[in-house]
């Protein structure tokens, strides 16, 4: 899996869904004072947005692990095609 | 309860605030362990969370329902974009020695005091009402914890002062003091406080855990978990309406406070502080990213039930929403709960006190007195007092001040007002940091003069849309200027601006204020010129990245003071010890030697403005540091050359272009280079192919005569004997094919054993005529000759002389008509060189076979036209043997048809005369040979 170097474009995908979610069309079909599993409608949507952001956050903010690999391996989309290469070497090897 | 246990308690958290401080400052290992990692950074940031998160919150639950959340959601926006946003801050003020926000709009925008003056005068008037709602908490607080009774009943705000004075102006003094044993004990400003950083964070622990405490005990001590709040509440139609983030289709409301918050994170002088002056480590970001948010929700999570739960206890009698996480708990009669509340409560206004004064105070510092200072006339920079003092006191001052000004607006305006009215009063003041950062850190354009008349716009239409107002409410103006606009003008009615309505005071506020700001950065920004200084910082500011990754030079000054005048400058801001030592440390990383009287280089001054400009910020730093440089900021061409990094672009690319043609060229000669090759190995072919052919054409005669003679002995003695003599002359061929061969081969490789003497030409010439005499005859060829009757002798190997006539004479013959064949052979005496020339009546040379018949193997096709006669190595030798003896060989077609073959041999007067001149040259020439 090559994500790195996409950190910025993972940040802009989720600030865009955030800021989608808490922003006048959408809230306005959650925000509702209708109960839903004892909690009301609105408290559940917000909160529960709020959390799964914050989980997106976290997963965007992992630090991976071959720094220096993971790191070459967004230089050129022709890395893609070289990764499988490598990897039948290493499994040569 | 009794006020003695509340003081002490409160006097006890905060004597542990400071042992903690004072602990983690004077262990360097504690510092090490606790101020470095990236949860003790995250639990600072949570600085953001204050009074009022603690009690406003609640209280905006309680009256507005979920519309307390857009502070807390706001954030957690921007810390998404922590890696393009907060990294480029963070590793600006690292760069720059940043100390403050006005530090950081003031350095972008060319170090210019006026701009820091500025920023800090916002962020000043901006902070106050913030200040003012912290005192109001603790205050409030402290006097509903002491004077209540017993349980069930209301509680009321007590008006009456406690110990004849106000109580809030005594928490005033009181934090006032505290801030100041607290955050003047350094002068370095830039240098991390660690103990400050881990006494927030214990701090922010407290008032989480505290108000977790209250949220546990409301939700599922007095009612049954969230359901059975949530529940009850929706039975009251009042409080169901409390489940939503807004009552009714209109989120301007709710859009407001989202963007408020964004830039309140960022832009808030105390965030700004801990946030980015205060990191230890870019690389924490990373953690705090996601863990601040998660602070920030867990904190939020029972904000709507202890809300609930206060007006479902509180419903009989109106109560004061902002303080039910210390009235619920006290009309339940649990005191211990109650006072954990209470200092949750302290815990969340000390710190951001704490915080704010001493940011705040930093900028007042250096961004507005210093400069002032530094500029007065009684004040001389050459004099050599030690400042260290005053820049302490004018710190401490400030703190004072601030305070005081807090308590001010709390006693004239915000008495009346909800916390989180007054909180968002602040908020729309720090928003307008928000362009000249943003624009500062991704738009290089934007310029002093821009950030100059956005920041006075924005500021101005703030006082007048919000500050105003609020006074004029608060009955410190006449009430009119709400109701009728000043002196009776309509349209400047400050909630209803230019006729602006249908929105709220908040959001017509931002509207205004940033329809000004906004459009005077932008629009000033592109009509202004900006000068050398703010190019160079804008690029600094904007190109951070790649600058750092590069350590790239912004070395701008160039002058002429010594090392120990600018020791004496830094030593009076800084400290004369620290700054001997900062500078040893300089010199030691680089490996040289500081003398007092040297000049410094540009390199030392910029150390020594980023010492001063952590200390007493970057503007000012500028202004001393050129006070004593005796030179003056490079010329604009050179600030152009270190700028314009296109050049360096084009630059590069033509190097690049370079580099392509070369390639294009050697791949030119490769490619030919490989065409020779491909050439010679078919010629390679060819020579074997006529090597086997001429060895096998007469070995195979010789075999078969061989075998004739050997299977019939009773051959004739005349057949034998002719078959005997065609043995021999096949043989004598073999001979010579192998020998030419060899001689080739040597003269090519060099190995050739010369015969060098003087050689009478003509007789070599004669030789060879009457050597071929034979075939002539035979060939029925009229050979005419024409020679001088004396030539002088030529340096030569007489052997291959004669090798050279014989060779192009019988060449001659092979090609000369075969039927009239006329053969002529001419001697010139050319004075300085012997021409001769061998012409014949055959078919010529073709022009472009010129050249390519003195190569080996060359055959040309004979008159017949079917199989090539000779060996092919007949002109080639000649050619190696003429070269040699310095001559020349060449062929020409005759005007008659025939091929003239001519060459040349150089008369040994000139020869002599040449290898006098050429010396060691013409030796090695013979050498060789």
């Amino acid at each position: 899996m090559q994500r790195t170097g996409r950190k910025k474009e993972w940040a802009i995908l989720v600030f865009c869904l955030f800021f989608l979610g808490i922003s006048p069309p959408l809230i306005r079909v959650f925000d509702t004072p209708f109960m839903i599993f004892e909690l009301p409608m609105s408290f559940l949507y917000l909160y529960g947005l709020w959390a799964l952001m914050i989980l997106f956050i976290a997963i965007g903010a992992r630090r991976r692990e071959p720094q220096a690999q993971s790191a070459m391996g967004m230089t050129t989309p022709s890395n893609d095609t070289l990764a499988p290469a490598n990897a039948e070497k290493n499994d040569a090897q | 309860m009794p006020s003695s246990v509340v003081i002490t308690a409160s006097f006890l958290y905060l004597g542990l605030l400071f042992a903690i401080a004072h602990y983690v400052d004077s262990r360097s290992s504690v510092k090490h362990v606790l101020s470095r990692n990236p949860y003790i950074y995250t639990l600072s940031i949570a600085v953001f969370c204050t009074s009022w998160t603690y009690y406003g919150s609640v209280g905006r639950a309680a009256t507005s329902g979920l519309d307390f959340l857009p502070i807390y959601l706001g954030p957690t926006l921007v810390f998404v974009l922590w890696s393009s946003l907060w990294i480029k801050i963070i590793r600006i003020c690292k760069q720059n020695r940043i100390t403050s926000i006005a530090d950081f709009i003031a350095s972008r925008y060319g170090k210019r005091s006026a701009l820091g003056g500025l920023v800090t005068i916002i962020a000043v008037v901006g902070t106050t009402p913030y200040i003012s709602l912290q005192l109001k908490s603790i205050a409030t607080s402290f006097r509903i914890l002491i004077t209540y009774s017993g349980g069930g009943t209301v509680p009321e705000i007590p008006i009456e002062p406690i110990f004849f004075i106000d109580t809030t102006l005594i928490v005033a003094i009181a934090l006032a003091l505290f801030a100041i044993l607290f955050g003047t004990r350094h002068i370095d400003a830039s240098e991390h406080h660690e103990g400050l950083v881990a006494a927030i964070a214990f701090e922010s622990v407290v008032k989480l855990v505290a108000f977790l405490c209250v949220g546990v005990f409301v939700t599922y001590g007095i009612f049954d978990g969230f359901g059975d709040i949530f529940q009850r509440a929706s039975v009251d139609p009042e409080l169901s309406k409390l489940f939503t983030a807004s009552n009714g289709p209109d989120y301007s409301l709710w859009m407001t406070m989202i963007i408020l918050s964004m830039a309140a994170i960022i832009c808030l002088p105390r965030q700004f502080y801990i946030t980015a002056v205060e990191n230890p480590d870019e690389s924490y970001v990373r953690k705090a990213t996601w863990l601040f948010p998660l602070y920030l929700l867990v904190i939020n999570l029972f904000v709507l039930p202890i809300a609930l739960g206060g007006r479902l206890a509180f419903s009989s009698a109106p109560a004061d929403a902002d303080m039910f996480v210390l009235t619920v708990p006290l009309y339940y009669d649990h005191g211990v709960i109650s006072l954990i509340a209470f200092l949750g409560g302290l815990s969340a206004a000390t710190s951001m006190v704490i915080v704010a004064s001493i940011a705040l105070a930093t900028m007042v510092c250096n961004d507005l007195v210093m400069p002032i200072i530094l500029r007065a006339r009684w004040f001389r920079a050459n004099q050599n007092a030690d400042l260290t003092g005053l820049l302490l006191a004018i710190r401490r001052i400030s703190i004072l001040l601030i305070l005081i000004l807090g308590y001010g607006y709390y006693r004239f305006a915000s008495e009346s007002y909800s916390l989180v009215t007054i909180g968002l009063v602040s908020f729309a003041a720090a928003a307008q940091f928000a362009p000249p950062i943003i624009g500062g850190i991704f738009w290089k354009s934007g310029t002093f003069n821009g950030a100059i008349v956005g920041l006075s716009l924005g500021f101005g239409l703030w006082i007048y849309t919000l500050l105003l107002p609020s006074l004029a409410q608060s009955g410190w103006l006449p009430i009119s200027l709400i109701e009728q606009g000043p002196y009776g003008i309509e349209w400047l009615k400050p909630y209803a601006l230019f006729g602006l309505d249908g929105f709220d005071q908040l959001t017509h506020a931002l509207i205004w204020s940033m329809l000004g700001n906004i459009g005077g950065y932008w629009i000033v920004s592109l009509l202004s010129h900006q000068t050398a200084i703010e190019r160079i910082q804008a690029k600094l500011f904007v190109d951070v990245f790649k600058l750092t990754e590069k350590g790239g030079d912004n070395t701008y000054w160039r002058g002429s003071v010594t090392v120990d005048e600018l020791q004496q400058l830094v030593g009076r801001f800084v400290g004369v010890g620290k700054v001997a030592e900062a500078f040893e440390t300089f010199a030691a990383e680089r490996n040289m030697i500081l003398r007092k009287n040297h000049v410094v280089d540009a390199a030392l001054l910029e150390y020594a403005e980023r010492l001063l400009a952590g200390s007493i910020g970057s503007a000012t730093a500028r202004v001393l540091v050129g006070s004593i440089v005796k030179g003056e900021i490079v010329s604009i061409d050179e600030v152009y050359r270190i700028l314009d990094e296109t050049s360096q672009v084009i630059e590069y690319s033509h190097q690049l272009e370079q580099k392509s043609a070369e390639l294009q060229e050697a791949t030119r000669q490769l490619q030919m280079a490989n065409a020779r090759l491909k050439e010679l190995d078919s010629l390679k072919d060819d020579f074997l192919s006529m090597v086997s052919h001429e060895l096998r054409t007469p070995l195979t005669s010789l075999r078969a005569f061989g075998e004739i003679l050997s299977d019939n002995p009773d051959v004739s003695v005349e057949e034998r004997a002719k078959f005997l003599g065609i043995i021999i002359t096949e043989s004598e061929r073999l001979t010579r094919l192998i020998d030419q061969l060899l001689d080739l081969a040597k003269m090519e490789a060099g190995r050739m054993d010369w015969a060098l003497g003087d050689v009478d030409l003509l007789s070599a010439v004669n030789e060879a005529v009457t050597a071929l005499n034979g075939l002539i005859k035979e060939r029925k060829i009229t050979l005419t000759t024409d020679l001088p009757s004396w030539l002088p002798t030529v340096q030569a190997d007489r052997d291959q002389l004669i090798q050279v006539v014989v060779n192009l004479v019988s060449n001659a013959i092979k090609f000369c008509d075969p039927y009239d064949g006329h053969i002529h052979l001419a001697v010139i005496n050319a004075g300085d060189h012997v021409t001769v020339t061998v012409e014949d009546n055959g078919m010529g040379i073709p022009a472009p076979l010129k050249e390519k018949i003195f190569e080996r193997f060359h055959q040309s096709l004979s008159v017949t036209g079917n199989k090539p006669q000779g060996s092919g190595l007949g002109l080639a030798i000649c050619r190696q043997i003429i070269t040699f003896l310095g001559g020349k060989i060449w062929a020409e077609n005759t005007q008659r048809g025939g091929a003239k073959f001519t060459f040349t041999v150089p008369l040994p007067v000139d020869r002599l005369n040449k290898l006098d001149r050429r010396g060691p040259q013409g030796m090695s020439l013979k050498t060789d040979g």
